[in-house]
């Protein structure tokens, strides 16, 4: 219970170091201030109860001393407990000027970081970090480790949080603007990053790793990433990974957040509005990169929008992949 | 007796009694059966939030998500915390409580608007309506925050439960205005502001609060329901709105809206201190002053919540700084009240257990909060498991509990009868250790790591959610018990004394239950509501009345 692993999860980030131990001590200050005050309390409800008789006269009303002592002592611990825990937050969060760039986007329910420098991009959601650790590249965001490294974040969509218990690190990530957080990771190993801002249906999926590799590991990552991205592009793979699967079936099915991809090509869609649209190419790229445009009917304008978030060549991945998911439709046309 | 209340021997009847017909009552003008009303009102809805509550706890007994669906539980928290919030803990001390015993306290016939006060009440109930139509008409599903963009783009009954939030911050500002004019204009002759008990003060700090908070939330859920209905772009950035904006507007309300919660709370425990204690209170000033200066640095600190979401530093540290001086007033109260005790004459009655209950619970509520008010510790706590014990114990251990405590004590006012006091008493000890085994858990599953609003979790976190959930399940059934044996006794139970407490102020000095005009005459008062004669023999001998 006095311990600090009690209470938190292993400290690996070193900007970050000084909290636990802050905390620890606010924890006994804590239990201290219970004691100071329910110690007393519990003594004099023994020793004043009714049924003893024992002397009650001239009970004070008031003592100016006292109730200076008890405002001036909270009142000088307190602001101790502000500077403190200001100034270890002014270290937590300003990032060093050569710290390492990575942008990250939060979107319903998934996370992409960019690499700037090294020019990559990955996925991380549970189902792109099944599929990567299988082809032994380790999952998540992958940072070297005891690299100062800066995260600049946004959303695609609504609001969401980048939470790393072990760093101590939480921002959320905005719309709107940029925010910005930083770490510094002294332990290698993989840890749990959490989305902490509600975000609808898989707010509590939307759990990935980040990986603290080595900087030998993180130059492999990083030319095994630029090596897939040669490669050409299988529209199953970005459909799994840019978190399509969280929200559209590919076999025939009813329901579900989305409408499912199977059958659609072709097909005479009924929006909202009452007009309809045939399903084709542009169709389909206009749902991904424009999803606003046009609602299909039955269903609420949630999907996020896409355009900037693939690249072309994966965008051509996809609409060949939703095509090929619809049976030929005889002599439909 | 000695109680000259009764010198003159009416036989009016009661208030319960004056009138009979569901529209004596549900069109009632007299503050006394309003405050029935509410009581009537705020309890269902409470056994309505507690029933989403344990359904929430069910579904966390495990980390995978296997009772109901991601959907439902995310209905559910959302209208847990908004009953909860909105038509429980915020309307249940002033509005019972308050409403019942701020006229008595003063010596008053009724509040200075009593149709407005009905009117408050009819409008609560709207609102509640609309906010409870939200749950039927299918999924809301924001969370009581209504954090936008989500809340803008969601789909689903949103407008409903925003309409219903409108609607009751009306019955709110309404009531905080009722009770400022009438402390301001119909005190007693003789009852001077520093002769007033303190739950007065702290209604009054409440009342303010209510007054100037309010309208902003009705801005805010406004100029959201707008944005859904016709687009205009004031919080979501896809119609060029800035979603911090909506924090901000949210938290200006709703951290004030904290001590709307908490402030009729820790007018309750002052009164029941004193009065069980028989024992005037220490530091009368201190107190009284505390709930004003909370009240004024409480409005200053809404940033707080929002340390993690992209604010200015600056602004954190500002909002930090100040965050800490709330806590100066309330730990003032805190020492006060228990520097009351010394020489009492204690009586352990069911009041005084909740009170010492409230205590413990109040004081880790408050404590966690230094530590969320560190920057550098919220940054890792905020948003997690953490908060949601920290609230709970505050808003629950704290408000709620002293609002029972304060049921129990005018309970033989209100209905004229004495529940069980033996059962009362084994009942306060069962909620206390149910709700840490309840809460308790949630501190360190937090501090682990497990953010809120989480419908599955991961396995590490399993055991501390399972004694959570067992603690609930031991809350649910202690706080079942306790409403049985209360309506027992108000139907049932033995007749109570006209001052079963041997209080001073002047709700014990007319019948129990008081008459439709509340008092024979007009009271005039001479002395503090807490001047008990040294040798107190309990009694009801004394009074804050001085027969004319
Ligand atoms: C957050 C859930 C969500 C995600 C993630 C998502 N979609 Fe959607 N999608 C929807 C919803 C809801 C609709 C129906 C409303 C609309 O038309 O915008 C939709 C509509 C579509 C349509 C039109 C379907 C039709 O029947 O006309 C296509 C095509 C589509 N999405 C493809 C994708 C692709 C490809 C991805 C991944 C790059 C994706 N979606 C990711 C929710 C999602
Ligand atoms: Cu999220
Ligand atoms: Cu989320």
């Amino acid at each position: 219970m006095f311990d600090a692993r009690f209470w938190l999860p292993e400290s690996i980030n070193s900007m970050a170091e000084g909290t636990d131990q802050f905390f620890m001590v606010l924890i006994w200050v804590s239990v201290i201030s219970l004691l100071v005050v329910l110690g007393p309390m519990i003594w004099m409800m023994f020793r004043y109860r009714a049924s003893q008789d024992i002397d009650r006269s001239a009970p004070p009303s008031h003592h100016l001393g006292l109730e200076i002592v008890w405002t001036v002592i909270p009142t000088a611990i307190l602001i101790g407990v502000f500077f403190w825990g200001a100034t270890g937050y002014t270290k937590m969060v300003v990032p060093p000027t050569d710290a390492m760039e990575i942008r990250a986007t939060g979107q319903k329910w998934f996370w992409t970081f960019d690499y700037p420098e090294e020019g990559i991009r990955v996925r991380a959601s549970l189902e792109a970090d099944e599929e990567r650790v299988k082809n032994g590249i380790p999952p998540g965001l992958v940072v070297p480790v005891d690299t100062p490294i800066k995260i600049v974040g946004s959303s695609a969509d609504v609001i969401h949080s980048f939470y790393v218990p072990a760093f101590r690190v939480k921002k959320d990530v905005l719309p709107n603007r940029y925010t910005v957080a930083t770490f510094q990771a002294t332990k290698e190993g993989t840890y749990d990053l959490f989305c902490a801002e509600y975000c609808g249906t898989k707010h509590s999926k939307m759990i990935t790793k980040v990986s603290v590799v080595s900087q030998e590991a993180f130059a492999e990552f990083i030319s095994k990433q630029s090596e897939e991205s040669d490669k050409p592009i299988d529209g199953a793979t970005v459909f799994n990974t840019s978190g399509c699967a969280g929200c559209h079936a590919v076999v025939a099915s009813s329901g579900g957040i989305g409408p499912t991809l199977h059958g659609l090509w072709g097909k005479t869609e009924t929006l909202v509005d009452e007009t309809t649209v045939v399903a084709d190419e542009n169709y389909i790229r206009e749902s991904i990169v424009n999803p606003m445009e046009k609602i299909v009917r039955g269903y609420s304008p949630m999907m996020p929008n896409y355009s900037g978030q693939l690249s072309e060549d994966e965008l051509n991945a996809l609409v060949l992949y939703i095509r090929d998911l619809s049976p030929e439709k005889e002599g439909a046309e | 007796m000695s109680d000259n209340s009764h010198t003159d021997a009416h036989n009016e009847p009661d208030y319960l009694r004056a009138s009979t017909g569901i529209k004596s009552w549900l069109f009632s003008v007299d503050h006394k059966r309003i405050g029935v009303m509410y009581l009537i009102a705020t309890t269902l809805f409470m056994m309505l939030g507690g029933l989403m509550a344990l359904g929430i706890r069910l579904e966390l007994f495990t980390a995978s998500g296997d009772l109901i669906d991601a959907d439902t539980y995310n209905r559910l928290f959302t209208l847990h915390g908004s009953v909860m919030v909105f038509l429980v803990i915020i309307p249940a001390a002033p509005a019972v409580i308050g409403n019942f015993v701020l006229p008595l306290m003063l010596g008053a016939k009724d509040v200075a608007f009593p149709r407005l006060n009905l009117a408050s009440f009819h409008i609560y109930m709207i609102g509640a309506i609309f906010l409870i139509a939200s749950m039927i008409l299918g999924s809301f599903d924001t969370g009581w925050t209504f954090y936008t963009p989500y809340s803008s783009t969601t789909n689903g009954p949103v407008a409903w439960a925003l309409t219903g939030v409108f609607i009751l911050g009306f019955s709110s500002i309404l009531t905080g205005l009722n009770f400022i004019v009438t402390i301001h204009k119909m005190r007693a002759p003789g009852m001077t502001w520093f002769r007033m008990p303190l739950l007065l003060w702290s209604l009054y700090a409440t009342s303010a609060v209510q007054l100037l908070a309010t309208p902003v939330l009705a801005i805010t859920v406004l100029l959201l329901f707008l944005e859904r209905l016709v687009g205009i772009g004031i919080f979501d950035p896809s119609l060029g709105g800035d979603p911090i904006l909506f924090q901000h507007f949210f938290w200006f309300y709703s951290h004030p809206a904290v001590y709307i919660m908490i402030l009729p709370a820790f007018g309750i425990i002052s009164e029941l201190v004193s009065v069980h204690s028989q024992r005037k209170i220490f530091g009368y000033k201190g107190i009284a002053l505390s709930s004003i200066s909370i009240a004024i640095v409480g409005s200053l600190v809404w940033g707080h919540h929002m340390f993690t979401s992209g604010q200015s530093i600056y602004a954190n540290l500002v909002f930090s700084f100040l965050t800490f001086f709330v806590a100066i007033p309330t730990a003032i109260k805190v020492f006060s009240w228990v520097a009351t005790l010394y020489r009492g004459n204690i009586q352990i009655t069911p009041p005084m257990m909740y009170v010492f209950t409230f205590m413990a619970l109040f004081m880790i509520g408050g404590l966690t909060g230094v530590t969320l008010g560190a920057l550098s510790l919220d940054v890792h706590l905020h948003d997690t498991y953490f908060v949601v014990a920290h609230f709970h114990y505050v808003m629950m251990g704290g408000g709620i509990l002293a609002y029972i405590a304060g049921l129990h004590h005018w309970w033989p006012k209100i209905f004229g009868r004495m529940y069980p006091q033996k059962l009362a008493r084994i009942t306060s000890i069962t909620v206390f250790l149910s709700f840490n085994l309840t809460f308790f858990p949630m501190f360190i599953v937090g501090s682990r790591g497990m953010p809120r609003r989480y419908y599955e979790y991961v396995e590490s976190f399993t055991w501390l959610n399972q004694l959570a959930t067992v603690g609930a399940f031991f809350l649910g059934t202690s706080l079942f018990v306790t409403l049985g044996y209360l309506i027992w006794g108000a139907i049932r139970g033995p007749a109570a004394d006209n001052n079963p407490w041997g209080a001073l102020s002047l709700e014990w000095h007319t019948s129990s239950p008081p008459i439709e005009h509340n008092f024979h005459g007009q009271p005039t008062v001479d002395a503090g509501p807490y001047d008990y004669p040294e040798e107190s023999s309990g009694t009801d001998s004394s009074s804050q009345w001085v027969p004319a």
